[in-house]
């Protein structure tokens, strides 16, 4: 399966982001960790700033309520305490019985804006502390103190330092960073996507200035020289070889017209014999050709063709040669078909198949071109009766090459079977343009 | 009759231009394709042979300029080149008809008699196919001794395919010819009208056969 490389690069950041990200985390966890003063201070901050969500102030009355989500937490026996007072002393909560009075300031005293003491070192936690909290021009000074910390709170201060510290940052980051690189990966394949499509209609034999490299990224435009080149050097390549083809074709069939001729001036059955071997040398030579021209073929020579008139016009070309071997032609269509295909290939296959079927037949034998759904195109070979000098081949040969290489350009392939009566070779087209 | 021959292969052009001389047309054979254009400029030619690879100019050059100064000579493209591609450039060009190296002579004289028969500026008095003369004045159609006073319908149907002795006519090519007699059933009446158009000439040493190609159309084959 393949991606948009925006997509691989988007993933790959996102997976390396998560993989830092975590990394990070375990620092931090590990950094606040070992430092348990660190680790009180922040616990002793957040559990003041959420005492201090308990206070309601109407109008210059201030009352207390404590926060639902801490109602369990000061249960006897716990070992949490709290003390929430006015700046004048009035106290508005107490969780605290008289031996963790010992652990809080004086009520005599006026606290400072934030103070932490340590009642034992280490862990778990044994810390007090308190903080002002200012609500509604309202100052309260509340009061925090565990001893062993067995709700394990230090846990919330890291998730509290993780999320503050690295997933807000960093989610920002990344998705800056993976916004920012889809974009410029977009914009930087957009030359290369035109390229694309640019090179789908590029024929080898007219490359011109070849595939766009201008606005591609460096090492892009590098790999498009190197395509246009290699597209220079198959259109030599093919330059080269049409022109030995043909120059074989020249220089071959001249003289095969020049023997032909002078045979036919020859009245011995052996000249007609000469003559025959003239034609099938003639015929394996054009062959040889049309297989060299196969290489040639490219993408807007495709066109859309009605099968059925193509095969007509097949049947009406080689009706006069079938005829004069002794054998009869029909064409039948079923439906009307219209296929992306090259015209002169699926007719160069399609008189291959029938000059085949002609030639292991013996004369009489009922050949009948048809056109179905698929759509197929069926070449059908009847004899009137059983032949056994006329064996039927399971090979074209050269010519055989040629009609598998035509339909392998088309997506289509060739069944062959045999029945009881003669031959059956079909043309089984996709209904999808080739690609 | 007098045909020009472009080839540039000396013992070639021998052999062909012997070959058509054999048939009773006279022939003017050139080597290159500036003398053989030449040449048709001056003379009226009834049919052009010309070969593709000549050493001087592209022989679909030289078609393409006898097609632009409109001179209405047929010609018969013969050639070593014989892909389909390659015929379809060639009649694009303004081709007649094409023949692919190497042939027989029998096929060539086929193929010109061919041409001659569908030339518009061919002056023929009549048809010839085989043994029977058709001709062109109305007057009987002829086979040896025999004469044939043929319907309407079945003397168009015989000259169509005398015109295209060798190549298969279209079935709807006949019916749109018959749709001009007023016939609102012209399917039928093709069939009808082969029918006995063979009837007619069944008996007598035509030299050809009306063969059916099922499905597509007509075949006048000429039977040597």
């Amino acid at each position: 399966m393949t991606r948009p490389l925006w997509q691989i690069a988007a993933i790959r950041i996102v997976f390396f982001g998560l993989i830092a990200a975590l990394a990070q985390m375990a620092l931090v966890v590990a950094d606040y960790y070992f430092n348990d003063e660190e680790l009180g201070r922040l616990l002793i901050e957040q559990q003041v700033d959420q005492l201090g969500e308990g206070q309601v102030t109407n109008g210059s009355a201030t009352r207390y309520a404590l926060p639902d989500e801490m109602a369990d937490l000061f249960a006897p026996g716990r070992g949490y305490f709290a003390r929430v007072r006015t700046v004048d002393g009035t106290i508005l909560f107490s969780a605290c019985d008289a031996a963790c009075e010992d652990h809080f300031l004086s009520r005599t005293v006026r606290p400072p804006d934030f103070w932490v003491r340590f009642i034992q070192p280490g862990k778990p936690l044994h810390v007090a502390g308190g903080g002002t909290v200012e609500r509604d021009g309202q100052v309260l000074m509340v009061e925090f103190a565990t001893v062993g910390d067995s709700e394990g709170l230090i846990w919330g201060v890291f998730w509290h330092e993780v999320l503050d510290h690295l997933v807000v940052p960093m989610s920002l980051l990344l998705l800056f960073a993976v916004g920012g690189a889809i974009v410029s990966i977009i914009a930087a394949l957009r030359p290369v996507e035109a390229a694309a499509q640019a090179a789908d209609n590029l024929d080898p034999l007219e490359v011109g200035e070849g595939l766009p490299t201008g606005t591609m990224p460096r090492e892009i435009s590098r790999l498009t020289g190197a395509v246009n080149r290699a597209f220079k050097r198959s259109g030599d390549l093919i330059r080269g070889q049409r022109m030995l083809t043909s120059a074989i074709a020249h220089e071959v069939r001249t003289p095969l017209a020049i023997i032909k001729l002078e045979l036919s001036g020859i009245d011995s059955p052996k000249a007609r014999k000469a003559e025959a071997d003239v034609d099938e040398l003639s015929d394996f030579v054009a062959q040889l050709t049309a297989l060299a021209r196969l290489e040639a073929i490219n993408e807007r020579q495709f066109q859309d063709t009605n099968l059925a008139q193509l095969c007509e016009d097949v049947v009406s070309a080689v009706a006069p040669w079938v005829l004069a071997r002794g054998d009869t032609i029909a064409f039948e269509k079923d439906v009307e078909a219209m296929v992306l295909i090259i015209p002169s290939l699926i007719r160069d296959a399609c008189r291959n198949l029938i000059e085949n079927a002609v030639r292991h037949s013996p004369p009489g034998t009922e050949i009948t071109v048809r056109v179905t759904g698929g759509p197929i195109i069926s070449i059908i070979d009847r004899k009137r009766q059983a032949d056994a000098s006329m064996r039927p081949s399971d090979s074209l040969g050269i010519g055989l090459a040629i009609v598998e290489r035509v339909l392998t350009l088309h997506g289509a392939r060739l069944v062959q079977h045999r029945n009881a009566t003669g031959m059956v070779a079909s043309i089984h087209f996709n209904s999808e343009i080739p690609t | 009759m007098r045909i020009l021959l472009i080839e540039d292969n000396a013992r070639l052009r021998d052999l062909t231009g012997q070959t058509l001389r054999d048939a009773g047309w006279l022939v003017d054979a050139f080597e290159l394709g500036e003398d053989g254009y030449e040449a048709l400029r001056q003379v009226p030619y009834d049919i052009a042979i010309l070969d593709l690879g000549l050493p001087d100019i592209d022989g679909l050059d030289v078609l393409r300029r006898i097609r632009k100064q409109r001179m209405q000579v047929p010609v018969l493209v013969l050639t070593a080149r014989g892909a389909v591609d390659e015929r379809i450039d060639g009649l694009d060009a303004g081709a007649d008809d094409y023949l692919a190296k190497p042939f027989n002579n029998g096929e060539l004289i086929a193929r010109i008699r061919a041409l001659l028969r569908r030339s518009p500026q061919a002056v023929m008095p009549e048809l010839v196919v085989g043994n029977v003369v058709l001709p062109l004045s109305g007057e009987p159609v002829r086979c040896g001794d025999e004469i044939f006073d043929l319907a309407p319908r079945e003397r168009g149907l015989l000259e169509m395919l005398m015109r295209q002795a060798d190549q298969v006519v279209p079935k709807r090519k006949i019916e749109h010819s018959f749709s001009e007699f007023g016939d609102e059933r012209s399917a039928n009446a093709v069939e009808l009208s082969v029918s006995r158009l063979r009837k007619r000439l069944e008996a007598a040493p035509t030299g050809f056969a009306i063969e059916t190609i099922r499905g597509v159309g007509y075949l006048l084959r000429t039977i040597s």
